[in-house]
């Protein structure tokens, strides 16, 4: 009897927590995290938000993360299933590119001097995609950024003005053409998504407005700008922007190594970290003519 | 030496002992550290970097807070001094006492009345409020409104008890339902016709769900365990004088 | 003219009176001018070191190493302008110059807009004195123009630049890098903000499309009307001259109307 209630239990989908070769409990992240960082950043959270996605998903069939947000991102009774999918998938993505690098890690935390710290004039880094061979990713950067000196200071100052949680993704933009088989890419952009917000939201455009105005209508007898709307349907609907690349701006992930003043440090040892190889693979192939009529 | 306009970290009675042995059944002595030492001389040297030199460089965080509520591009002020607020009134609230206090009987017969259940019972409710609410960083408050009835108050972020349109109770990086759909947009309502509109809620306990609080001693997933041992261990005192009495 | 003295001998009398009962209480000013009393020397010493260079005034160049000109002459002595120049100097005060003042100048030319910063005027020139230029940024000072030039001439001093340019270059670009992140913080911070439910009062911006809104609203009804009126005069004229004296009393309270707004 106890023998069957268990065996059904183990027959029941559910999510398994993710793992990645290159990050082990029994060693941290070189150059980024430390053991304890990387249990804090990665293996408890993981698991965590795992376990939260299998209580919510109870005894319905396992679909990939992406089909979760797809089907679930206008659903209110849905929101804890599409949070803590979401909070997964982005975790995954961020950790995904991230490989360490050979710099140690400080054993110093940052102090109150770290907000005064005066800025480096240094117009090169470690670690950009040229120098590690990803000429593509490197042409596709400058072509939208101007430089990589100024995608580095936009994607990094980006992330470290999130006060919350939330994740700074590089993405491409798509857009939809004549022919559907033609997938047509034309800009990198910078965006940030707040808590458990995904950068496939393609399908949430004009779904606040449209609440909003279901409300209204039922307060009172509200007439919506159709003009308004039908200009946000034909200019969002169309377009769907692609992930590259997600840096974490938890705390969760930075407080236990770099303490309270230590974010600026974190991001900059992100960026050393980042394994350029991963993000070129994720890159579609380019429009180049889309550059020119921009 | 003095300089004008600069915020600086206020001084907690008994510190010392405080820094040595932490919060008993709260916090480590090395959490307590990062959520109040570190934490608010962060959040002092940031307001002061972004307010020195202009109008606002006198005012307190309390008032940083009030005046820059309703100018969106005052934003990363009002974060800044609302952090620095709402930390204060928590750490106030959890500091420990000489001896053991209780929840007067004026505060214990507004819960019953209110809600028809004990306050232990009323403290797993605020716990699973928490829970549900706020999957990111925030606060946890149970504040007495004008009409002095108590209800609990979710805020993420750096959201602010006192002026409703700034309460950030709303995560709308998620689907929002209908009936939250319905508050936001009466709350715009509201705005677009009296600009001036007050709001005189004031908070009685506040739990940081921030992850400096508790993440050292907690974990990732203790979260909930942490804010159960806040609401066990309050300091009485305080959260009884905040609460309104007619004398 | 003969030198006023009576003002600057307040003190003396102030206290002549009180001592002998004329006055009861003391005046608010009393203390403040016994610490700093007002100077009485009114007589100009003459400057004898020159303060921009440091040499004296008072020695006239000596010409016995001169070579010849053009013309083949000598200068042995000074001739009457010089002696006449160097002892009118000799009571002038002479101009103040600092480089900073150069530094702002060349700093404001170039960034016209960082003017339009709020600024409070008050004690701000000794203040400067008190920071620590090894870095730009300072509690209790805000990141402006005035940083810049400090930390240029602190670049200068601590021997980190040779040239002034270079200084100028390095702080200003270290300027740059800091103003970038404080204008992408204060975007973020709203959008974040918003994106919790944060609701803000109206801006300024939008405030005044909606002011311009009426009064275009208000013009297009008048327009239409005109367009209306002169339809009807055109199709019919015999009635238009009817019409005019009704309605002449119209357009002057739509007037009023658009005034109002």
């Amino acid at each position: 009897m106890l023998r069957s209630a268990v065996l059904k239990k183990t027959l029941l989908r559910s999510y398994i927590v993710p793992s990645f070769e290159h990050l082990s409990k029994d060693r941290g992240l070189s150059g980024l995290f430390s053991k304890e960082g990387l249990q804090s950043a990665w293996f408890d959270r993981a698991e965590h938000y795992t376990e939260r996605l299998n209580s919510y998903t109870a005894n319905t069939d396992e679909k990939p993360l992406e089909t979760i947000l797809h089907e679930n991102a206008n659903i209110s009774s849905k929101k804890q299933i599409f949070n803590y999918a979401s909070l997964l998938y982005n975790l995954k993505f961020s950790m995904s590119s991230l490989q360490g690098s050979s710099q140690p890690i400080s054993t110093e935390k940052a102090d109150r001097s770290e907000l005064l710290k005066t800025p480096e004039l240094t117009l090169s880094y470690e670690n950009e995609p040229l120098s590690t061979g990803n000429e593509r990713l490197h042409q596709a950067l400058v072509q939208s950024f101007g430089s990589i000196v100024e995608f580095r200071s936009l994607l990094l100052n980006s992330n470290s003005a999130i006060s919350g949680d939330g994740y700074t993704w590089l993405v491409a933009r798509q857009f939809k053409t004549a022919d559907p088989s033609a997938i047509k890419f034309d800009q990198l952009f910078i965006v940030n998504t707040y808590n458990a917000g995904s950068p496939f939201n393609s399908n949430k455009a004009g779904s606040f407005k449209h609440l909003e105005e279901s409300t209204k209508k039922k307060i009172d007898g509200y007439k919506a700008d159709k003009l308004e709307t039908t200009v946000d349907a034909l200019v969002y609907s169309g377009t769907k922007y692609f992930p590259l690349l997600a840096i974490d701006a938890s705390p969760k992930a930075w407080l236990p190594d770099y303490g309270v003043f230590g974010k600026q440090q974190y991001l900059d040892r992100v960026w050393e970290s980042i394994e350029w190889k991963v993000v070129e693979n994720r890159l579609p192939a380019f429009e180049t003519k889309a550059f020119a009529t921009l | 030496m003095f300089r004008r306009g600069i915020h600086t970290v206020p001084k907690l009675p008994g510190i010392s002992r405080l820094l040595d042995s932490g919060i008993p059944h709260v916090m480590s002595a090395n959490a307590f550290k990062t959520c109040w030492v570190d934490q608010q001389q962060y959040l002092c040297d940031k307001l002061t970097l972004a307010s020195a030199g202009t109008a606002m460089e006198s005012y307190l965080p309390f008032h940083l807070v009030l005046s820059t509520a309703k100018k969106s591009y005052q934003t990363n002020i009002f974060n800044l001094a609302s952090a620095l607020h709402n930390n204060h009134l928590f750490v106030e609230n959890i500091l420990p006492m000489e001896q053991v206090t209780h929840p007067s009987r004026e505060f214990s017969q507004k819960v019953e009345a209110q809600y028809g259940m004990t306050w232990d019972a009323f403290k797993e409710e605020m716990v699973k409020r928490a829970e549900e609410d706020v999957i990111g960083q925030g606060w946890l408050f149970l504040v007495e409104n004008d009409a002095k009835e108590l209800h609990i108050l979710t805020i993420q972020n750096n959201g602010t008890p006192y002026y409703f349109a700034r309460n950030q109770s709303f995560d709308l990086n998620s689907a929002l339902s209908l009936e939250e759909m319905e508050q936001f947009v009466t709350m715009k309502d509201l705005i677009a016709a009296d600009a001036d509109v007050k709001d005189w809620t004031m908070p009685l306990i506040a739990v940081s769900l921030w992850d400096h609080s508790y993440l050292k001693d907690y974990g990732v997933k203790g979260r909930s365990a942490y804010v159960r041992q806040c609401l066990d261990n309050l300091n009485w005192s305080t959260v009884n004088n905040r609460l309104f009495s007619r004398q | 003219m003969k030198i006023q003295q009576e003002a600057v001998n307040v003190l003396e009398r102030t206290s002549a009176y009180l001592k002998s009962g004329i006055l009861k209480k003391t005046p608010a000013w009393y203390n403040v001018i016994a610490k700093v009393p007002p100077t009485k020397k009114f007589a100009r010493a003459p400057q004898l070191i020159n303060p921009k260079n440091g040499k004296s005034r008072t020695v006239l160049p000596d010409y016995s190493n001169w070579k010849a000109n053009s013309a083949g002459l000598y200068k042995t002595r000074p001739n009457h302008l010089e002696k006449k120049d160097s002892a009118s100097k000799l009571y002038q005060p002479s101009k103040l110059v600092y480089i900073e003042d150069k530094l702002r100048k060349l700093f404001f030319q170039q960034h016209p807009w960082e003017l339009s910063r709020p600024k409070i005027l008050v004690e701000n020139t000794l203040e400067t004195q008190e920071y620590d230029w090894s870095h730009i940024q300072q509690l209790g000072k805000p990141l402006d123009g005035e940083s810049v030039v400090q930390r240029t001439l602190h670049l200068l001093k601590s021997g980190d630049k040779k040239e002034l340019i270079d200084a100028y270059d390095q702080a200003r670009f270290e300027f740059y890098r800091l103003r970038i992140e404080q204008e992408v913080q204060d975007q973020i911070a709203q959008e974040e903000a918003e994106m919790f439910g944060s609701v803000f009062n109206i801006s300024s911006v939008e405030y005044g499309i909606a002011k311009e809104q009426k009064v275009i609203d208000t013009w297009k009804r008048k327009a239409i009307q005109q367009a209306e009126l002169m339809a009807a005069r055109s199709s019919n004229p015999s009635a238009s001259w009817a019409n005019e004296t009704e309605d002449a009393q119209k357009p002057i309270d739509q007037d009023v109307e658009e005034i109002q707004l």
